[in-house]
């Protein structure tokens, strides 16, 4: 008896539905023991298959059995396991299974957890954070030791980042405590099936792989509004009307933008129009828990018309009566896109329906490339990188905090996770090196070390380093954030948490300004015990939009490619709206449209400065880089570059002299001869020093119940990298960090390969004017980067200002004095 | 290319180095504040920072190379130069056999006492003072008014920000009132205070303008009142 019991089908059938071909694979994978892969489309019941198997096994538990943890399922986001919390409930009520879930996230209370330890639900939903977390407690060994089934959801997610090494890592620690599990993983289309199942596996097994087929495609179309397009920018106003319309056309809405200040401002922009009052909302993950768990509540039931919100509600979330998708920006990827128009009408025989609504020229353009790409059945690749170095350190400080390690049964556990299959022996034994004792070249201050060597193995020095690397667990470096406190009026003494902001933001703020948050335009009074204090602000009055962190998503190397191609041929340009292909035209005429080979670079003048911009359509990164090593070399030569600013599709550089010849800026060799001196005082280099250094450990995010005093006023990890560069130039951290803003902040090997392939093919345009093409790329000025040696230019003319001024003073204050005394 | 700017006061010339010290001419004396020394073997005993912890030899070197230009007569160090009251148990010998070497080789040390030090290792030579009077210059660790003169102080590490069209610039300063100069913090692991955060009202009530350390160079900026 190896199929679905009759219950269970009479169950399927009582909702309308049959039991899938691929459900079924799924439980004689799970009799069979294997590893497995589900490929399928969004709303094709893929989760419920993952957890049909166990629904099963456990339906046959005795009862009055010792809880054991049977299922452990691990999600990407909090939101997902809540809603597969809902959605497990169903069958199991139903059909009066005798089976326990519960879900451990970091919003899970802490009564809660006591009794998760004590009592093990059959099935317990997480995240990759609370997992480790609680693989960090002696108890594991005993709590994890009777699993049957590891399930990873959004797998595609996961694969490819820090947090897939993180969970990879994770994943290798259960199979050593519970060697009999297996693994399930489910994922929704991608380019590569077979990377995806060695990430699965344990290294040199893979997952076996089922891929369904065969959903309706989507219909897809480019929101054309009455209004003009903007020519740069990301703010959606001029569209807002025709998003309104759109959403009362629709039962129900979810409007995607790409950053958390994105969604603050469409909010306020749809409420100013919203005439109708309709039930409009928002959602992102700075918000408290509470008000993100009512927003779901009420989309779930049907109450909510439109949900204006970021990537936070993108995945797997299972609401049905959603029939209208829209994306507002750029869709910066393929996958993403079909992701997120997976929410809407979340049937597989029905077609999804989504509209875009580009906010620039640009983005219109990478709008038709993604619909024309879906329609085709194209995907973009996944990058498939070694595990980062710094997760490494953070789980075998993890794992010490768990109970003592030898060190060759850690190497050989991290090895079985996939990403780290290649992980030297000689690295590995600088990461515990470093886990132990910083890594210091002055063996002086060993006596805090965080890790203990002993005769049978390491294991955590004192109590004290366990509990604060448990407060730190994690690869998502945040901004240091303050809670958002909203008082109803300024007398009142009682507030309340309505979500988190970043401190950055706050300073920029005095008391009395006002700024958008969750929807509303509060006014600023404060900052008391690391919370920011708020009340409404007054009618009419201007806000600020809180700059949140992280939002820049980069733009897939296949969309760029495609964009470049687009614009290159004007047959293809019919899938675009008459304004863009207007502006095309424009640019046809007024300099050139750029080649789908060779790079374009336009110059001119404008508002006191030489502007350069260079048209490469390579990505941020590669545009950052580019920026960095150019004005290098144009400082070199006394060209005078202030600053320089990129978007996905080019980099702007501004210059005191002119540049007469680009082409020579660009040859290969400034990868050598400009790279040696940049690297070690790039800010690029600082910057994932940070991140890497609160990975790993070397400096923390959240201090145990801390507030911030005078005192303790942060000195930022600048200063470390400074001296440490200084006095121990080999550290492990430091050779990290400057590998990995090689390859994902600056990406060179992708900026070493483009440049090779426009030698020679480079075409200087000198214009009185900045073309339409350039116009975009113009508008991020005001948010570029000031290069060194403009710093010191900047200080000399505020000082400067400041003598002339004081002159001013003196003059005047000869007149009066002539003036009192003639 | 300014690395000194004189500024002139009631009580006489003061020459701020943009390497974050003050000088006095009339006494030839050299003046830093808030050195923190051992913040990173302390960051590091807390549990709060694995780093490796350079900053208390960096800190000394950089204070040995400005007193080798200067040549004072006498460094007077204006509080919080050690980072806590252990620092003692920390401070390694080779550290404290540096800084006796400098007062040896150049000149006498004064440590004025802050709120991080009441105490100065007992292996670090020279007199320990509250605060010290040098002609017009009252030189103390908190702000203190002085009769007539001018205060020079440390505990707040001053630091300003430039914002401009193309970007913005923050670095330590010091702050000037009539009677009043804050002094930047010196040690390679010290942060700093915005001089627009509001504890400097208090501090420095009449603040008239900033100077800014950055990259070894001076900067001077007057406050818009």
């Amino acid at each position: 008896m190896r199929d679905v019991p009759e219950k269970f089908e009479s169950w399927f059938a009582k909702q309308g539905w049959y039991i899938r071909d691929y459900q079924r694979k799924m439980v004689g994978a799970f009799h069979r023991r294997e590893d497995t892969l589900l490929i399928a489309p969004t709303g094709g019941g893929k989760t419920l298959a993952g957890f049909l198997p166990s629904l099963i096994d456990l339906a046959r538990k005795e009862p009055g059995a010792k809880a054991k943890l049977h299922t452990l399922y691990i999600s990407p986001l909090r939101a997902l396991t809540n809603d597969i919390d809902r959605n497990l409930n169903t069958p199991v009520t139903d059909m009066a299974l005798p089976i326990t879930v519960g879900v451990r996230t970091g919003d899970t209370k802490q009564y809660q957890r006591m009794k998760q330890r004590k009592m093990p639900p059959d099935i317990l939903l997480t995240t990759p954070e609370s997992l480790m977390l609680l693989l960090s407690y002696p108890e594991a060994t005993e709590y994890f030791k009777d699993l049957q089934t590891v399930i990873v959801d959004e797998l595609h997610s996961f694969a490819t980042n820090k947090r897939g090494d993180f969970t990879a890592l994770a994943m290798a620690r259960l199979k050593t405590l519970a060697p009999n599990h297996i693994r399930f993983g489910l994922s929704a289309t991608i380019a590569d099936s077979s990377a995806a199942a060695n990430w699965l596996g344990p290294t040199g097994s893979p997952a076996k792989v089922i891929e369904v087929k065969g959903d309706a495609p989507p219909q897809l179309t480019i929101m054309t509004p009455k209004t003009r397009y903007p020519l740069g920018g990301h703010n959606p106003r001029f569209a807002v009307k025709d998003i309104y319309a759109a959403i009362k056309s629709a039962k129900s809405a979810i409007i995607f933008v790409n950053t958390r200040a994105q969604t603050e401002l469409l909010f306020q922009q749809l409420w100013q129009i919203n005439e109708d009052n309709l039930p409009i909302g928002l959602y992102h993950g700075s918000l408290s828990r509470d008000r993100r768990q009512r927003t779901e509540a009420s989309i779930a039931s049907g109450d909510m018309r439109a949900v204006v919100s970021t990537s936070a509600l993108e995945m797997g979330i299972d609401w049905g009566d959603i029939d209208l998708i829209l994306q507002v920006g750029a869709p910066k990827g393929v996958s993403r896109l079909l992701q997120r128009i997976g929410r809407s009408n979340h049937r597989l025989d029905e077609p999804s329906n989504a509209i875009l609504v580009p906010c620039n020229p640009l983005e219109a353009v990478e709008c038709a490339v993604a619909i024309d790409a879906i329609e085709a059945g194209q995907r973009d690749g996944e990058d498939y990188t070694q595990g980062a170095m710094d997760v490494a350190v953070q789980y075998i400080v993890n794992r010490a905090c768990a109970g003592k390690f030898k060190k060759r049964e850690a190497l050989a556990e991290i090895r079985s996770a996939w990403p780290y299959r290649n992980l030297p022996k000689s690295d590995f034994d600088l990461l515990v090196g470093f886990a132990q004792d910083g890594g210091y070249a002055l063996q002086a201050y060993d006596r805090f070390a965080r890790l203990k060597s002993t005769s049978r193995g390491y294991e955590i020095s004192t109590p004290q380093q366990a509990r604060r690397h448990r407060m730190n667990i994690g690869t998502i470096v945040e901004y240091a954030k303050l809670k958002v406190r909203r008082f109803p009026n300024m007398k009142s003494k009682r507030g309340r948490n309505i979500g988190e902001i970043e401190e950055r933001f706050v300073m920029g703020l005095a008391p009395g300004d006002n700024f958008v948050f969750a929807g509303e335009v509060l006014r600023y009074h404060g900052v008391r015990d690391m919370a920011l204090e708020a009340s409404p602000a007054p009618k009419k009055s201007p806000p600020r939009v809180p700059a949140f962190a992280g939002g820049m998503m980069p733009l897939s190397t296949f969309l760029a490619a495609g964009v470049r191609k687009m614009l290159s041929q004007d047959n293809s340009w019919h899938a675009l709206p008459r304004q863009i292909q207007d502006w095309l035209s424009l640019q046809s005429e007024f300099s050139q449209l750029p080649k789908s080979h060779g790079a374009l670079v336009e110059g001119f003048f404008d508002r006191g400065v030489h502007v350069i911009v260079i048209h490469s359509f390579e990505g941020r990164k590669v545009n950052m880089a580019l920026g960095l090593l150019m004005t290098r070399r144009m400082e070199k030569r006394g060209l005078k570059p202030l600053t320089y600013s990129i978007t996905d599709y080019a980099l702007t550089i501004t210059a005191m002299e002119p540049v007469e010849d680009a082409a020579s800026l660009m040859t290969e060799d400034i990868l050598e001869s400009e790279y040696a001196g940049w690297v070690t005082e790039s800010p690029m280099v600082k910057r994932s020093f940070r991140k890497i250094a609160t990975i790993a450990g070397l400096t923390e995010q959240r201090l145990p119940g801390a507030k911030r005093t005078m005192k303790q006023v942060t000195f930022s990890t600048d200063l470390i990298y400074d001296v440490l560069l200084k006095y121990n130039p080999d550290h492990i951290l430091l050779r990290i960090a400057r590998e990995e803003a090689e390859r994902d902040l600056l990406d060179l090997p992708r900026l070493r390969h483009w440049l090779k392939s426009v030698q020679g093919d480079i075409i200087h345009k000198t214009l009185p004017y900045a073309s339409p093409l350039s116009i975009p790329s113009m508008m991020q000025l005001g948010k570029e980067t000031v290069i060194g040696e403009a710093k010191i230019a900047m200080l000399e003319l505020a000082s400067h200002d400041d003598i002339a001024n004081t002159r001013l003073e003196t003059v005047r204050d000869f007149v009066n004095d002539s003036a009192a005394n003639p | 290319m300014t690395q000194q700017q004189i500024l002139k006061t009631r009580a006489g010339d003061v020459i701020m180095d943009g390497r974050k010290t003050a000088f006095l001419p009339d006494s030839k004396t050299l003046l830093v504040a808030d050195m923190h020394f051992e913040k990173g073997s302390y960051l590091r005993q807390v549990g709060r920072s694995a780093l490796p912890a350079f900053d208390t030899f960096d800190t000394i070197e950089r204070l040995w190379a400005i007193a080798q230009d200067y040549n004072p007569e006498r460094i007077i160090a204006l509080g919080d130069s050690f980072h806590d009251i252990e620092a003692d148990t920390r401070l390694s010998p080779q550290s404290a056999a540096r800084l006796n070497e400098l007062a040896a080789t150049h000149c006498e040390i004064i440590w004025v006492l802050g709120n991080h030090d009441p105490d100065i290792p007992r292996a670090v030579k020279g007199a320990r003072e509250d605060h010290v009077q040098l002609g017009g210059f009252l030189l103390t660790h908190h702000p203190y008014e002085p009769q007539e003169g001018v205060n020079i102080c440390g505990h707040y590490h001053p630091k300003a920000k430039i914002s401009m069209r193309a970007g913005s610039v923050t670095a330590p300063c010091f702050a000037i009132s009539n009677d009043r100069i804050i002094m930047p913090s010196f040690g390679t692991y010290t942060g700093g205070l915005f001089i627009n955060h509001p504890d400097f009202t208090k501090a420095i009530p009449g603040l008239s303008s900033y100077a800014m350390a950055y990259k070894d160079q001076i900067f001077g900026i007057s406050v818009d009142s």
